[in-house]
């Protein structure tokens, strides 16, 4: 075997190599696709066979606990989705760290070589949805250890703000101080409520009319006389007081899919060369959800929903924040690429530059994984009733008014001072 | 070329051996820790601690005195998780119960839970029991004190680093007075620093 018959091998198994890599990333697109399809059409035991056929590991290991726990959770194995997102904040605790070898690749060959870390509002979705698993279990203190492993990753990644610079995180802090509230923490519930309101605020979304009787009624409480009159000017309101010996029904209405994440190429050839240049990006494509409002009623009293989060808008922006990086590193990777060429060109000759050039472009593959069953809105309705069991009706509603789905809850139980989660998730 | 494959071959060898699970047994009082979390040492050690410092306050012998030589009889109430990580407060109980019995200055009843199992038991053996081997109804223990407490933790974390701060408080009431006659106090702080890079 001679020397140029072996560096032909070597750069064809090379070839195979990177084929074979290429590859497995449109495995995932494609595989997720369907997870998402029988999710979206109520048959999550069946997204979950899909999922697990899809044998996610190593650098989509994430995406495998994240949407596994998901889906536990919709097929109302709560303790199954609390295993699987614990396993989920472990391999994201992991993945704080800087990987040497993924940015040298993502800098050189590809953006798809790396371990999906999760953006930050997927972290904190995560301990939103761990908190409400927990709150399904009638397990109000471990649903508190989330609210304070919220606050914690918000105080530790963005110390002076303690908010995502994005958004994302408005409805968590709410969650946080609706689960002090149910606690019986009026102090730790204000905290967490003015957090709520300074975020709802950064990121220009409607401050929730429910969230801003709260901030009132616990100001009132607890003798903030100044706060409460510079919040009844600021709200233009005043909340009406509890009636005595009476709880809430809290209802939690998650909708739709966050954006569907896609690669935008641009493609060109140099026609004195013959090269060929490929430049790929993520981009996101919208997707609608039907529900636009609902109301929480029992009996005579009712309440009506307000959206209380806005992921579509968390996803667009935190991707709108990342894109100059990831477009000076696909730069970068087309020069060292076409360096690449240069170099294979002038060692072996032109067929092994046009070889080095056409994997190049190959492995031009923009990162289009994303934790992308999470739900794109969050609408949330509260219902103050007197202590003692409840028949509810949860009515919701599209965009032009039309009812899409009732649903009745027998029996709720209704706690002095306390709060009763009720929970659902639409995918469309 | 002999070289090369010889390179390949250990390279192979070391990523083979680097994948394989290992198991080692390792002796419950060992100290490991892995992650900085609550862990069973802390959960040992700050039962240990706060049961033996419980047993040497005065209320034990005032208690004794009063109530003819008689050791009281105590029982473990709920022990509140405030804290930041999920800790499985079960085993804490359990510890603290081990040390409460095997220390043999108090008696011991069973909590709430297995107290209704063992009326369930009692009441069967009513009915299906022979005269001679039946528990009666009404013969149970009544606890003289109650102990209660809760595990706190402050967390102050910047980039790579956090210290951790976990405070037990536990509180022995009497149930007949409700007064606090016990209250122990068991800090422990950690520094937990994690890599900021990985390959």
């Amino acid at each position: 075997m001679n020397a140029l018959s072996a560096s032909r091998n070597g750069a064809w198994l090379l070839a195979a190599c990177l084929l074979l890599g290429a590859g497995g990333c449109a495995t995932y697109s494609h595989g997720i696709r369907q997870v998402e399809q029988l999710a979206a059409a109520d048959r999550p035991a069946q997204a979950l066979q899909a999922l697990e056929k899809l044998e996610l590991d190593g650098d989509d290991r994430l995406l495998h606990f994240l949407n596994r726990g998901l889906l536990l959770r919709q097929t109302g194995d709560y303790r199954g989705s609390i295993a699987a997102f614990e396993q989920a904040k472990r391999i994201m605790a992991e993945l704080e760290a800087v990987s040497v070898s993924e940015t040298a690749s993502s800098l050189t060959v590809t953006e798809s070589w790396s371990a999906y870390a999760g953006f930050p509002y997927e972290r904190v979705m995560l301990h939103v949805l761990q908190a409400l698993n927990h709150l399904a279990l009638d397990d109000l203190e471990a649903a508190r250890v989330e609210a304070l492993q919220i606050d914690l990753y918000l105080r530790r990644m963005h110390g002076e703000t303690r908010s995502l610079p994005y958004g994302g995180d408005s409805f968590a802090r709410y969650l946080s101080g609706l689960i002090f509230e149910a606690g019986n923490e009026p102090d730790a519930a204000l905290v967490a409520y003015r957090q709520a309101l300074r975020s709802y605020e950064a990121n220009g979304l409607a401050v929730p009319a429910d969230l801003q009787e709260r901030l009132l009624r616990l100001t009132r409480a607890l003798g903030l006389n100044a706060e409460h009159a510079a919040l009844r000017e600021r709200f233009g309101r005043e909340a009406p007081p509890l009636p005595p010996a009476s709880g809430e029904v809290v209802a939690i209405v998650a909708s739709g899919m966050v954006p569907r994440r896609i690669a935008v190429e641009s493609l060109g050839q140099d026609p004195a060369s013959g090269r060929m240049y490929r430049i790929s990006l993520p981009s996101l494509l919208p997707r609608p959800t039907r529900l636009r409002g609902l109301t929480l009623a029992a009996g005579e009293r009712q309440s009506r929903g307000e959206p209380a989060e806005n992921l579509n808008q968390a996803a667009r922006r935190s991707l709108e924040a990342r894109l100059p990086v990831l477009t000076l590193r696909a730069i970068s990777r087309l020069v060292v690429k076409e360096a690449a060429a240069d170099s294979m060109e002038r060692e072996h000759g032109a067929a092994a530059g046009a070889l080095v050039n056409f994997l190049g472009v190959l492995l031009e593959q923009a990162d289009t994984r994303d934790w992308s069953l999470l739900p794109g809105r969050i609408y949330l309705a509260a219902l103050a009733l007197p202590a003692g069991r409840h028949d509810l009706e949860l009515t919701l509603y599209d965009g032009a008014g039309r009812v899409l789905e009732t649903r009745r809850y027998r029996d709720v139980p209704v706690e002095p001072d306390g709060i009763h989660f009720v929970m659902l998730r639409r995918f469309d | 070329m002999k070289a090369k494959i010889a390179l390949l071959l250990c390279t192979t060898l070391l990523l083979a051996a680097g994948c394989a699970t290992k198991v080692e047994r390792i002796s419950p009082d060992e100290v490991r820790d892995l992650s900085g979390v609550w862990n069973d040492t802390d959960s040992r050690l700050v039962s240990e601690e706060m049961i033996a410092d419980m047993l040497s306050r005065p209320w034990l012998d005032s208690h004794v005195r009063a109530h003819g030589g008689q050791a009281p009889v105590v029982i473990v109430g709920d022990i509140r998780n405030l804290s930041h990580e999920h800790i499985n407060t079960r085993t804490f109980i359990a510890d603290i119960e081990r040390e409460l019995i095997n220390s043999g200055r108090v008696q011991f009843v069973a909590g709430a839970e297995v107290r209704e199992a063992i009326r369930e038991e009692r009441a069967d053996q009513d009915i299906h029991a022979s005269e001679a081997t039946r528990n009666a109804m009404g013969q149970e223990l009544g606890a003289d004190f109650m102990l209660v407490g809760s595990i706190n933790s402050i967390i102050d974390a910047e980039g790579d680093t956090a210290v951790k701060y976990y405070q037990v408080d536990l509180t022995l009431i009497s149930l007949a007075d409700n007064r606090k006659v016990w209250i122990g106090q068991k800090k422990i702080k950690k520094v937990v620093e994690k890599n900021s890079l990985r390959w």
